[in-house]
């Protein structure tokens, strides 16, 4: 396999492991493990009825943070051969012969077992195991089969990102309902449109790795189709919580004007018509789509802080 | 004959003194150039060869810091535990 070429000549290079301990921090994906915590959070929050013991929460929300960091351990685990190509990851631990293959297998597999373990500790096991779903998908389904075979790669692999308010709000209540599963859906579908304005400005990284992005396998214009089609599921589908009684008017006034900026966004993209404006626009898509998960969440949050909905 | 030579060559090897891993002071090892990572041989070499291997200064600090973090890893997991069953204890009592 041409992982194991990569690593095995960094391997025969190295003597002692030269690894330091922000090496192994940097394998979790620290910045993927921020917006877990905050959306995971989200959940908790949003959950009907208090918070009851808040250390518990804390300790579960550990617990959800670090097995997303496993995942992404076993993500750069699995796909150091195409890291090393790609010059927004060649950088990271193991292309760079910080950390071999082995090592980080070995520390994801020990986090995703803590990590599960705590979580059906600290909370219950219906948490405990929608988070070791949560690992094996990201792992297994995302990273060894979809990345690598189909476009659709980060639409279907996006539930693994879109799982964990489902985790945290199953930690909180023991339960898992439709409230929680539209949290779900707003991440899912939120993932097609920024991955894909990811993937139209480093379509020649991709091409390299030989990664099947929407661009590289249908185009850019079929990519600026589908990005327009996803944005509009996305807002429409960001707007129906007020219809239940975890979202009320804050929320609903936020995530339509955001949800109007979007879609804005992914219209001006969808119009670009030369290669500069093309980039300029996928760019600025790309930052906004951050942005736009970020506000409306915080928007939640927000809310239950302030007390609106007991 | 040459099955003779292979046999002759296999017992000079045999005969041959094990080298004795040397032994430095402190002292020796202060008034002496740092080591380079040239200067070493790489662990699977030394493996080939049945030599020791030893890490360089860097190695030995970054492995150092590796097994204090380990430690302190350990320790926070205990704690962790600890108060997770505590505070369930707690929440049950309540």
């Amino acid at each position: 396999m041409m992982s194991d070429q990569v690593t095995t000549k960094l391997a025969d290079e190295q003597g002692f492991s030269a690894a330091r301990t922000r090496d192994y921090f940097s394998l979790l994906k620290p910045r993927v493990m921020s917006l877990v915590i905050f959306t995971a959070m989200v959940g908790m929050v949003a959950a009907p009825g208090p918070i009851e013991n808040l250390g518990l929460a804390a300790f579960s929300l550990f617990a959800i943070a670090v097995g997303a960091g496993a995942s992404g351990a076993f993500n750069m685990w699995w796909d150091a051969d195409i890291d090393a190509v790609m010059s927004r990851t060649k950088k990271r631990p193991i292309p760079a012969g910080l950390i071999q293959r082995p090592e980080a297998f070995a520390f994801g597999l020990f986090l995703s077992v803590l990590s599960v373990m705590v979580l059906a500790l600290a909370a219950n096991y219906l948490a405990a195991g929608l988070l070791a779903f949560t690992i094996f998908f990201y792992a297994v389904i995302y990273t060894m089969y979809l990345k690598r075979w189909t476009p659709q790669n980060i639409v279907i692999g996006g539930a693994a990102g879109a799982l964990p308010p489902v985790v945290a709000w199953a930690a909180i209540t023991g339960e898992a309902p439709v409230e929680a599963w539209l949290l779900f859906a707003i991440i899912f579908f939120w993932t097609p449109p920024h991955f894909w304005a990811l993937a139209l400005f480093k379509s020649q990284d991709y091409e390299t790795a030989g990664i099947p992005m929407m661009p590289n396998v249908k185009g850019e214009a079929r990519t600026k189709t589908e990005i327009l089609i996803y944005t509009v599921i996305v807002t429409v589908i960001a707007v129906t919580p007020v219809l239940f009684p975890v979202a009320g008017p804050v929320y609903g006034t936020v995530a339509t004007t955001l949800g109007a900026a979007f879609l804005y966004f992914s219209w001006k993209l969808f119009r670009a018509d030369t290669a500069e404006a093309t980039d300029r626009a996928a760019k600025s898509l790309f930052g906004f789509s951050i942005l736009y998960l970020f506000l409306i969440f915080a928007a939640l949050l927000a809310e239950h802080w302030m007390g609106l909905h007991g | 004959m040459v099955e003779t030579e292979k046999k002759s060559e296999e017992k000079k090897v045999e005969d041959m003194p094990v080298q004795a891993p040397k032994t430095e002071t402190s002292e020796n090892l202060a008034a002496q150039p740092l080591p380079q990572a040239s200067d070493f041989l790489s662990a699977q070499e030394a493996r080939a060869t049945g030599e020791s291997y030893a890490p360089t200064p860097e190695e030995i600090k970054q492995r150092n810091k590796r097994s204090l973090v380990m430690a302190l890893g350990i320790l926070a997991f205990m704690v962790l535990v600890y108060a997770i069953t505590v505070l369930k204890i707690g929440a049950t009592a309540g």
